[in-house]
């Protein structure tokens, strides 16, 4: 491969990183907090593509669309939390059980509503060229995807470890229970939890439109994707949903080009390399179970 | 890929995402790495129109590619999502929306006026199908009692479909048809097929 | 007058194990009682009821006279507990200071944090460390230093000598005696006896899940059968 095609393809990588990195903190921050593996992380990813789609045809405005579809996604996040997990609080499993529930009912729905054909959505003015860079011409949008990545992992981070709700947000992930006995509303800050969660899904859905369509499906190749991140950078932390997300999107690009025929087997091999030599994941703390 | 080399074609590598595969710009990319600049694919559906995306927004056409494929690369399903991104791709297939003759023209304008899109292959294919059991069932005056009957009847039908003459391959039961090649381009604002050549009567070698 | 803690009749259970079998306990405003029996007598459970981490079937808690039993833990804090656990429980991932404000709730002329570290000065030259780079003393200091940040009304403290050396168990007593003569009401379980008795008016001592003794520290003292048979001394 020549220096410029392998640069295009480490562009192509991190490009898709970086939505990873959207799609995988949402899962990654309800976990940690709440121990719930939220298996309707990728309706809420394809319900915030679909909203998406509404918004720009009503209106025309991609931008719009990236501040209606994750508010549309948190207002759901707050009603389901407190309507449906929150009845089964400290029954893990079947919390999980109950997120499959609702990623049927979505998808559903969404058929229902949207149709069931492929749709895709245009890249916003602006965004919707290619510029000419070393080995051709790459698409704005790619970098753009990469630019928001990088820019919500920085501003995430800064949040986490700065402010007031970051710090909730780290004693809450260690350990809920001690904080509701320091006077911390914990029904309300898993309520908040599962909101941004299904928020930043929602936004990650709006980001990666333009880049991969509106298809029936979509929802469960984002789920595994962000299922695969978490499990290798750390269940529950950021610093996590940030390294699994920078190795996998690089290593599953590389991986289709280098191994054509094994292009799923490189990202599970990864999971299962780490899953034998860090269970916990690349940045994972080990969890006390209480 | 055999028809290419039997009349003296060559391929130069092969790229072949999984089914379902969300994205492209890897494979695309790597098209970039070989020596030819004519590439043959075969998607349809969601995974043809990120094909067709990808292929665009990483400067293929700009660079000289040219695009081949089956017809389903580039059916009205497709096009109504990439419209001109697809402009310029030639494929082959048994129908166009673009077929002059009159079975066509009246399965156009009739799906049309019923769902106000163009319709595409897979609305023919349907077409089609309930078209040839219509006729077998008119010859047998719809006694379907003897399964054996119904089947021989279906054999023997033949009819002008909107894809042309249509009977069936008394040895393998695929449809004996014409085989169009088709150009891809935007005309009055709608992006179609547009037939640039055509193969007759083509039987399907398959079993 | 009604007691700062008044526990009645509590039955609590794990899944189908009856573990709390007609708790009865009361604290009176200012006091500091000690709650004392053998491993798996059920002091934990006790505390973690009282705060709110386990719905108690039967019975009735009373935090000054106000009924709280089976509400969230957060109300618990609300009504004026706070909680040093078992095994301290310490947010690793926050600095110390970040520890101690995460708890805060102020009141005019209450504890604060430089308050806090005048009382607990160990914790004064580790302010920007993260809680897993404490050791365990530094850790106990913190978790005590983070429950008076609440500025409770009733301190509920498990086995707070566990895993200390001599020296650091003596620094707890000295602190406690401290919060004790501050007029802090004080549920203090623990394993040492000693400490128990320092800072305890009152002992309870605790056996499968009831209580089987309740009297001064020097009548507990002199009722050997009790401490050979509870207590195993
Ligand atoms: N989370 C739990 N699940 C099931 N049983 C428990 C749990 N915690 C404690 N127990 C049991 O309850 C009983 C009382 O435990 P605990 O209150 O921790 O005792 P203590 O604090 O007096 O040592 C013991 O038999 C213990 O094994
Ligand atoms: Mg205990």
């Amino acid at each position: 491969m020549s220096p410029e095609l392998l640069f295009e393809q480490a562009l192509n990588g991190l490009s898709f990183g970086a939505l990873l990195f959207i799609l995988a903190a949402g899962l990654s921050l309800v976990f940690g907090m709440m121990d719930v593996v939220n298996l309707a992380h990728g309706a809420f990813y394809m319900l915030g593509a679909y909203v998406a789609l509404s918004v720009v045809q009503r209106t025309g405005s991609f931008w719009l669309a990236l501040v209606v579809a994750p508010l549309a996604l948190g207002i759901l996040g707050v009603i389901l939390e407190p309507l449906l997990l929150r009845r089964l609080r400290g029954r893990h499993l079947d919390q999980v059980l109950l997120t499959i529930g609702v990623s049927l009912v979505i998808v559903d729905q969404i058929g229902a509503i949207w149709g069931r054909e492929v749709r895709s959505l245009a890249a916003p003015a602006g965004l919707d060229g290619s510029v000419p860079l070393v080995g051709g011409e790459y698409p704005v949008y790619r970098l753009f995807v990469i630019g928001f990545g990088v820019l919500l992992a920085a501003v995430v981070s800064v949040v986490h470890q700065r402010t007031k709700v970051g710090m909730l947000i780290r004693a809450g992930v260690e350990d809920a229970e001690m904080l509701g006995a320091l006077g911390v509303n914990t029904d309300r800050l898993f309520a908040a939890t599962f909101a941004v969660g299904a928020a930043l899904a929602g936004l990650a859905g709006v980001v990666a439109a333009p880049v991969f369509g509106l298809q029936p499906g979509m929802d469960g190749d984002a789920l595994i994707y962000s299922l695969v991140v978490v499990v290798v950078g750390g269940l529950g932390t950021l610093g996590g949903a940030i390294a699994g997300s920078a190795l996998v999107g690089p290593a599953d690009t590389f991986g289709k080009v280098l191994f054509q025929e094994f292009a799923l087997a490189v990202i599970f091999a990864i999971v299962a390399l780490v899953l034998l030599f860090r269970p916990t994941g690349l940045l994972g703390r080990i969890r006390v179970a209480r | 890929m055999t028809g290419l080399k039997k009349n003296g074609g060559t391929t130069t590598g092969n790229v072949a995402p999984p089914l379902g595969n969300a994205d492209f710009a890897p494979f695309v990319t790597q098209i970039k790495n070989q020596p030819t600049k004519n590439v043959y694919s075969f998607f349809s559906g969601a995974d043809a129109i990120g094909f067709i995306k990808t292929w665009n927004s990483l400067g293929l056409p700009a660079a000289g590619y040219k695009m081949y494929g089956a017809g389903f690369l580039t059916e009205q399903d497709v096009l109504k999502e990439v419209k001109d991104l697809a402009n310029g791709a030639i494929t082959s297939l048994f129908w166009a929306v673009e077929l002059d003759n009159a079975e066509n023209k009246s399965f156009v304008s009739a799906y049309q006026r019923q769902y106000t899109l163009l319709p595409d292959v897979f609305a023919v294919q349907a077409y089609d199908g309930m078209h040839a059991l219509d006729e077998a069932l008119k010859k047998i005056g719809a006694d379907t009692s003897d399964p054996d009957k119904v089947s021989k009847a279906l054999e023997d039908v033949s009819f002008k479909s909107p894809r042309g003459d249509f009977m069936f391959d008394k040895n393998t039961h695929n449809p004996v048809q014409d085989i169009y090649i088709r150009e891809v381009k935007t005309q009055n604002g709608q992006t179609v097929n547009t037939i640039s050549d055509k193969v007759a009567k083509v039987t399907d070698p398959g079993k | 007058m009604t007691a700062m803690l008044e526990v009645r009749g509590l039955h609590a259970y794990y899944g189908e194990s009856h573990v709390l079998q007609g708790v009865d306990l009361t604290i009176e405003a200012g006091h500091a009682v000690s709650l004392v029996g053998r491993n798996g007598a059920g002091k934990t459970t006790t505390l973690s009821a009282i705060a709110g981490f386990l719905r108690p079937r039967r019975g009735v808690i009373r935090i000054g006279g106000v009924d709280v039993t089976g509400v969230a833990a957060h109300r618990v804090a609300h009504a004026g507990v706070a909680l040093v656990p078992q095994g301290r429980r310490i947010f690793s991932d926050l600095s110390v200071h970040e520890n101690l404000v995460v708890a805060a709730r102020s009141v005019d002329g209450g504890w604060t944090e430089e308050k806090v570290i005048g009382l607990l000065p160990a914790l004064g030259r580790r302010l920007a460390v993260s809680g897993d780079q404490l050791s365990g003393g530094e850790q106990q200091m913190l978790a005590i230093g983070r429950a008076l940040m609440r500025n409770p009304r009733l301190l509920l403290l498990d086995e707070p000598s566990e895993g200390l050396a001599p020296k650091l168990v003596e620094e707890v007593g000295v602190a406690l005696a401290h919060l004790r003569a501050g007029g802090l009401t004080i549920l203090l379980v623990e394993q040492n006896l000693a400490l128990a008795s320092a800072v305890g008016e009152r002992m309870y001592v605790m056996n499968k899940g009831a209580i089987v003794f309740s009297g001064a520290a020097a009548e507990l003292a002199a009722a050997r059968e009790i401490e050979t048979r509870y207590l195993g001394i």
